[in-house]
């Protein structure tokens, strides 16, 4: 009995955690209007929790057959330490890019940007924008905030 | 197309600005990528600082005249208000060539922002030269902009 009870308890805590790890990221879908990296879609994103250590964030083709190369490009914007650092990915043909990341020096609130473009000249593509905040022993924090105020 | 005949229009400026002899209110900085294929990117801080500030210019050129695959540069505005993330994207794919992003205030002030730059160019180091303009409403150039690399990959 104590020892079902027991089992019963950890599925709990682990369906909890597992949980809290699927939400803590933001997914955006987004659409580029045209290609040839001559339209760029750029995402503010905030993680707001206090221990945020590093962002990460990625890019997919919404769709198979996207006959396209997709580009994530990071940039910081707050705080000082991190302004103008950054990190940038091109996918290889019609795949996702890897995880680009802005690292703070100390924990804390960080804010930046986030542009995406693809390079084909097959026009519009639609994609799937993933970010995480995670804190310095890779946890992930609160979900991270994403707005969109350039979408070409 | 119309983004093309911008982009030939404000090379032609630039070009017409940096004639041997004459002096530009601009700032010139010089910058080598250690990698193609736009796995490494290098980003630019700028400061146009005059509150009559309408419009800035960022270019991109090739230094090296090596450039025969695309170079791409994105200019993004840093600011407290709506306008935080605004930005454009250009790019060149000839040799000796400019790629050239114009961002526009609203209403004049200093303007504050993040240029990228990266190359598909797999000869590796790629050499540029970044040009960061600033205009008031007429077109006139303003002082010179502070540009500070602040990623050098």
């Amino acid at each position: 009995m104590r020892k079902g009870l027991f089992v019963a308890v950890l599925l709990g805590l682990v369906a909890v955690a597992f949980a809290g790890r699927v939400e803590a990221q933001t997914i955006q879908n987004g659409l580029l209007n045209c290609g040839s990296d001559d339209c760029a879609d750029i995402w503010k994103f905030k993680c707001t929790a206090a221990n945020t250590k590093t962002v990460y964030a990625a890019v997919c083709p919404a769709a198979a057959g996207s006959q396209t190369y997709f580009n994530v490009t990071i940039a910081g914007k707050t705080p000082d330490s991190v302004l103008g650092k950054g990190d940038i990915d091109e996918a290889t043909y019609e795949n996702c890019t890897v995880y680009v990341s802005l690292t703070r020096p100390t924990p804390g609130p960080t804010t930046g940007y986030i542009s995406v473009s693809h390079w084909s000249n097959n026009g519009a593509k639609g994609y799937t924008l993933y970010s995480y905040c995670y804190d310095k022993n890779s946890l992930i924090t609160t979900n991270p905030v994403l707005t969109l105020p350039t979408n070409q | 197309m119309i983004k093309a005949l911008g982009s030939l229009a404000v090379a032609i400026l630039l070009a017409a600005t940096v004639s041997p002899g004459e002096l530009g209110a601009f700032t010139l900085k010089p910058g080598t990528l250690a990698c193609g294929f736009d796995d490494c990117v290098d980003i630019w801080k700028f400061t146009c600082g005059a509150g009559a500030t309408k419009y800035v210019y960022v270019y991109a050129c090739d230094a090296g005249g090596t450039l025969d695959d695309r170079m791409t540069l994105t200019a993004i505005r840093k600011s407290a208000d709506a306008n935080d993330g605004k930005g454009d994207i250009d790019n060149v794919s000839v040799v000796n060539s400019c790629a050239v992003v114009a961002l526009t205030r609203p209403v004049p002030g200093p303007v504050n922002g993040l240029a990228t730059v990266s190359s598909y160019l797999n000869a590796a180091p790629f050499e540029y030269n970044l040009y960061v303009y600033c205009y008031d409403k007429n077109l006139t150039e303003l002082a010179d902009p502070t540009v500070t690399n602040t990623t050098n990959q």
